[in-house]
């Protein structure tokens, strides 16, 4: 059912690992070059830039084509029609996907990426277009759930992490249809989510050193977060903005039990599962538990109805650091440095290239978000989170 | 742990320039001190992140905002990026031969390419005298094809390709009304860069039998 023979991802995953053991000077030139011509896969992969232009142009290329067959053919179809040739164009934007994996041998290309990435947002607006006149509900509900499908099949089909987070993304709109209560809603998101998460679980166990580890520790980190992000009422909330400016909690759409309930479960979510990446050794959901910590900390005021403070950014990254040179050193006072298979040391060189890239993506975005703003003769204080020109200097222009 | 601290760093200033007003209408000292400390720790720690946060805060002196982009049309503005490209490509190639922190060159180079591309770009958009700037496009493309394919850093390859396609195809569209002509225009033209990027990426080795 994968599109690509466990062979050749193992032989991937053995070649990229090399790569990186040489990197780090762990092999002879002699080893590296007789590893080397044993791991030769026949799948053709290329680096992230190139992919990314790819995927760019391919998904500029079939939108503009598809745009082309409806302004060519000069005829102003009915919507069920409309959507019958968006069909047709996502079946054909699938078989080409299909075609560069299997025949061009692509693998994270950029080009099969962009093609599959078209035929779900073409079944999407297929879906909605063709059952859009007679009822609107049935044609959102039936666009989300083949959308969430889709994008399951393809996640497991061609490896796509990315797919796995737009299925829970399509999965987020299907409570709406089924009752108009948002505690209901969130509630079964969650049970959703848990549900996906037990199974992952069950599943990965079994693929602990294998090619699909990666896959299933980004997997069950996106479902943590979700359920996270589903229970913080100040987080999903659509006016969040306003919220975390407001000194006063809305607690008038959720009841009182559910709301507290949700607070509870807030606190307890980032230990947990802190604790479960902790106990695999799991970077992936151990970075999620430490985004939910954060997180939980943030909106901890807003959820209390406390006042939020100018200075509370500071604490928070004074609080960050502290803990951060803590754990570095009590990392360090372990035997060699090392303790519970834990170290603080570097001891790789994997991330050197993204970390480069990275720096140079924090260095085009960071330019309004480091500096504090002109300020007006008249200053005047107000709560808040850092926005504005008199709050921490957050997001101020220069 | 350091970007953090240098974050810390800038949100305690903003709040003290806020609340005491220590250097009142004078903040963007604050930008060129933070910028000078920042380059301190990030030479001394070895951080390319603090390095790009110290470049991000002299582009801040120079005068330059992400927020002021979307206008395109001061052409002052796109004066101060390019002096503040100059400024920053030759201290990096100056840093790089003094060998001090070579490793850095590249954070220095991709910024100020996307900088450079970005003020480029907007004088093409711009409706007025961008004969020049599409010169100056066709030429930044091409030595950022050269350098990415010479060093094997597709990221140069990627910013010629993207930059320059948005660079051209807005100078040709600009009067295009018919729609049947602008879709086809994109179909062929995205193909035919899929096809040349396919090839680059087969011939250098990049698309490699992995």
């Amino acid at each position: 059912m994968r599109l690509y023979a466990e062979s050749s991802r193992e032989t991937l995953r053995a070649r990229k690992l090399l790569r990186e053991w040489n990197d780090d000077g762990l092999l002879s030139k002699e080893q590296y070059e007789q590893l080397e011509q044993e791991t030769v896969s026949d799948l053709r992969t290329t680096n992230i830039f190139l992919r990314l232009v790819l995927l760019f142009f391919t998904i500029l290329a079939v939108g503009a084509a598809v745009g082309l067959f409806f302004v060519v053919s000069g005829t102003k179809f009915s919507d069920s029609t409309t959507g019958v040739f968006l069909l047709v164009f996502a079946v054909l934007s699938y078989i080409a996907a299909e075609a560069a994996a299997t025949g061009g041998r692509l693998y994270r290309y950029g080009i099969e990426e962009a093609l599959a990435i078209c035929s779900v947002v073409l079944v999407c607006l297929g879906l909605s277009s063709f059952f859009s006149r007679e009822v609107f509900e049935t044609a959102q509900v039936v666009a989300c759930s083949v959308g969430a499908g889709f994008s399951l099949w393809l996640w497991y089909r061609f490896g796509l992490w990315y797919a796995f987070a737009a299925a829970m993304i399509f999965t987020v709109f299907l409570p709406a249809y089924w009752t108009p209560s948002q505690m209901v809603q969130r509630c079964c998101i969650c049970v959703l989510y848990a549900a996906a998460l037990a199974g992952i679980a069950a599943i990965r166990s079994r693929h602990r050193f294998d090619y699909l580890e990666q896959g299933y520790s980004l997997a069950e980190a996106f479902l943590w977060l979700g359920i996270y992000l589903m229970l913080n009422l100040k987080l999903s909330d659509p006016g969040v903005p306003f919220l975390w400016f407001s000194s006063t909690h809305s607690t008038a759409e959720f009841a009182a039990p559910f709301y507290w309930t949700t607070w509870v479960l807030v606190w307890c979510l980032p230990p947990l599962i802190l604790t479960r990446g902790v106990r695999l050794k799991d970077r992936f959901v151990i970075a999620a538990g430490m985004i939910t910590t954060i997180l939980t900390l943030v909106t901890n005021k807003p959820y209390l109805g406390w006042q939020r403070h100018t200075w509370d950014p500071m604490l928070l990254g004074i609080m960050l650091v502290g803990v951060a040179v803590l754990l570095r050193r009590w990392l360090a006072q372990g035997q060699d440095g090392v303790r519970h298979g834990f170290t603080a040391a570097n001891m790789s060189a994997k991330h050197k290239h993204a970390m480069g890239v990275a720096s140079s993506v924090f260095g085009l975005l960071t330019p309004r978000e480091i500096t504090p703003a002109p300020q007006s003769q008249t200053p005047k204080f107000e709560s808040g989170f850092g926005g504005g020109s008199d709050g921490g200097g957050s997001s101020g222009d220069f | 742990m350091l970007y953090l601290g240098s974050l810390v760093w800038c949100v305690e200033l903003a709040y003290i320039e806020n609340r005491f007003h220590i250097l009142s209408g004078q903040w963007d000292l604050y930008l060129l001190a933070t910028a000078l400390l920042f380059f301190f720790l990030a030479y001394r720690f070895d951080n390319r992140f603090v390095l790009s946060l110290a470049l991000s805060s002299l582009a801040g002196w120079f005068g330059l905002t992400v927020s002021r982009w979307p206008s395109f049309q001061d052409g002052a503005y796109r004066r101060y990026a390019l002096l503040y490209c100059l400024v920053v490509g030759v201290s990096g190639a100056v840093l790089r031969r003094l060998k001090l922190k070579p490793h850095f060159f590249g954070t220095y180079l991709n910024i100020v390419a996307n900088v450079l591309f970005w003020t480029i770009l907007s004088g093409v958009i711009d409706h007025q005298e961008y004969g020049p700037w599409l010169l100056g496009l066709l030429i930044a493309c091409a030595a950022s094809l050269a350098w990415g394919l010479r060093q094997r850093q597709f990221a140069f390859v990627a910013y010629a390709a993207v930059y320059g396609y948005i660079g051209v195809s807005s100078m040709l569209l600009r009067n295009a009304n018919d729609a049947t002509l602008i879709l086809m225009y994109f179909v062929v033209t995205a193909i035919a860069m899929v096809v040349l990027l396919v090839m680059i990426a087969r011939r250098f080795g990049k698309g490699r039998q992995a």
